[in-house]
């Protein structure tokens, strides 16, 4: 993981967020990706229908957010908002593909981000399966 | 020619008549050429198990034609399908990338053709192609998606008969056949399998499919189901 954020780092414009900011919405096209230095986001999903949202997973310091629709070039399917001050660095997505464009060798640890993700999911569907 | 389970089989991806309609083979001939070599073509029955979760990772299997499931355990043993995958996924790839065990188990549902890539060539191939990392990183973010939906149905439902609906309509919206009776969905998973997939009993599918069926809501014939009323299923899902 810190290969990529050392990669990301010359790239990303850093900002200190107060708790409560949305990072991105649900149905918001890909703009980029937000490596949070620190504090926590909490990724929600919303019913098109009544709007009624419900916060499923949470990020921490470390983790990249993004990245899957980065690269598939799909809308965001939940909205991240910060649940604590946080220190979050964000890179366009067009710079975030031409970096690995540029560096291959990336391309693994992409894969490996987002197949955390995979599994962090599969684990929020147990816990939600039980209850 | 006879082939095993009566499939079309096509060895050779170069060859493939539906490569450009796949997510994942959709590459360039240097990519699809190096994939040719490392992968293994196998035919399997309706039944086979790939994987089980809990398994060290042996490989990727690409899901050429045929269906799988892809089931887990909830943290109270039960059984629970995450996913029905269809032809042209990567299946076990998160699992061989992480090198971590399978987090699901991969059982298919009907005969199937699939190529197995062990680990070790997979990973070889990543670090050698970057096309095939794109192509890789697509279909994860697929399965990541279709992960993210699953969590919004379970999370948002507040009833087991808007979990069925939202799955029929999920089922119209990814693979239905317009008719002129209603919407055709061919449907190859016992009610034990649907319940497997809400987290209900086979029980209460079959109440609910009868009672649906009542309320002209659909329609059953053999393994066809015809949703009958859109508008009445999409009444369910009240969020």
């Amino acid at each position: 993981m810190s290969s990529i954020a050392e990669m990301l780092s010359p790239y990303e414009t850093v900002t200190s967020l107060p708790a409560g900011t949305v990072l991105f919405r649900e149905g918001d096209e890909a703009d980029g990706v937000y490596y949070l230095h620190s504090g926590e986001a909490t990724l929600s999903f919303s019913s098109p229908r009544t709007r009624q949202a419900r916060a499923l997973l949470v990020a921490s310091a470390g983790e990249i957010l993004g990245v899957s629709c980065a690269v598939s070039g799909r809308k965001h399917d939940c909205s991240a908002t910060t649940r604590s001050a946080c220190v979050a660095g964000f890179v366009e997505r067009d710079r975030f593909l031409r970096l690995l464009d540029e560096k291959p060798s990336l391309w693994l640890t992409v894969l490996r981000l987002i197949s955390t993700n995979i599994s962090a999911c599969w684990d929020c569907i147990r816990t939600l399966h039980a209850h | 020619m006879p082939s095993p389970y009566n499939l079309e089989v096509e060895y050779n991806c170069g060859e493939c008549r539906v490569r450009a309609e796949r997510l994942f083979c959709n590459m360039g001939e240097p990519a699809v050429q190096a994939l040719d070599a490392v992968k293994f073509t196998g035919l399997y029955p309706k039944g086979s198990l790939l994987f089980v979760e809990g398994e060290e990772p042996r490989g990727i299997f690409i899901l050429c034609s045929g269906r799988a499931k892809l089931t887990t355990s909830s943290t109270e043993g039960k059984t629970l399908i995450v996913k029905i995958a269809e032809p042209g996924e990567v299946l076990g790839a998160s699992a061989t990338i992480l090198g971590k065990p399978y987090e699901v188990s991969a059982e298919t549902i009907e005969p199937s053709q699939l190529n197995f890539v062990k680990r070790d060539d997979f990973l070889k191939y990543l670090n050698t192609h970057a096309e095939a990392c794109l192509h890789t990183a697509q279909q994860l973010s697929e399965k990541y998606h279709s992960a993210q939906r699953e969590i919004r149905s379970l999370g948002l439902s507040q009833t087991t008969s808007e979990k069925l609906a939202r799955l029929l309509l999920d089922w119209c919206d990814r693979g239905g056949e317009l008719t002129a009776k209603g919407i055709r969905l061919k449907v190859l998973l016992t009610h034990e399998e649907i319940a497997q997939m809400i987290g209900t009993t086979r029980e209460t599918v079959t109440r609910l499919l009868s009672d649906f069926k009542k309320k002209k809501m659909i329609d059953v014939k053999g393994s066809s189901l015809f949703v009958l009323s859109r508008p009445q299923l999409e009444h369910l899902v009240s969020v």
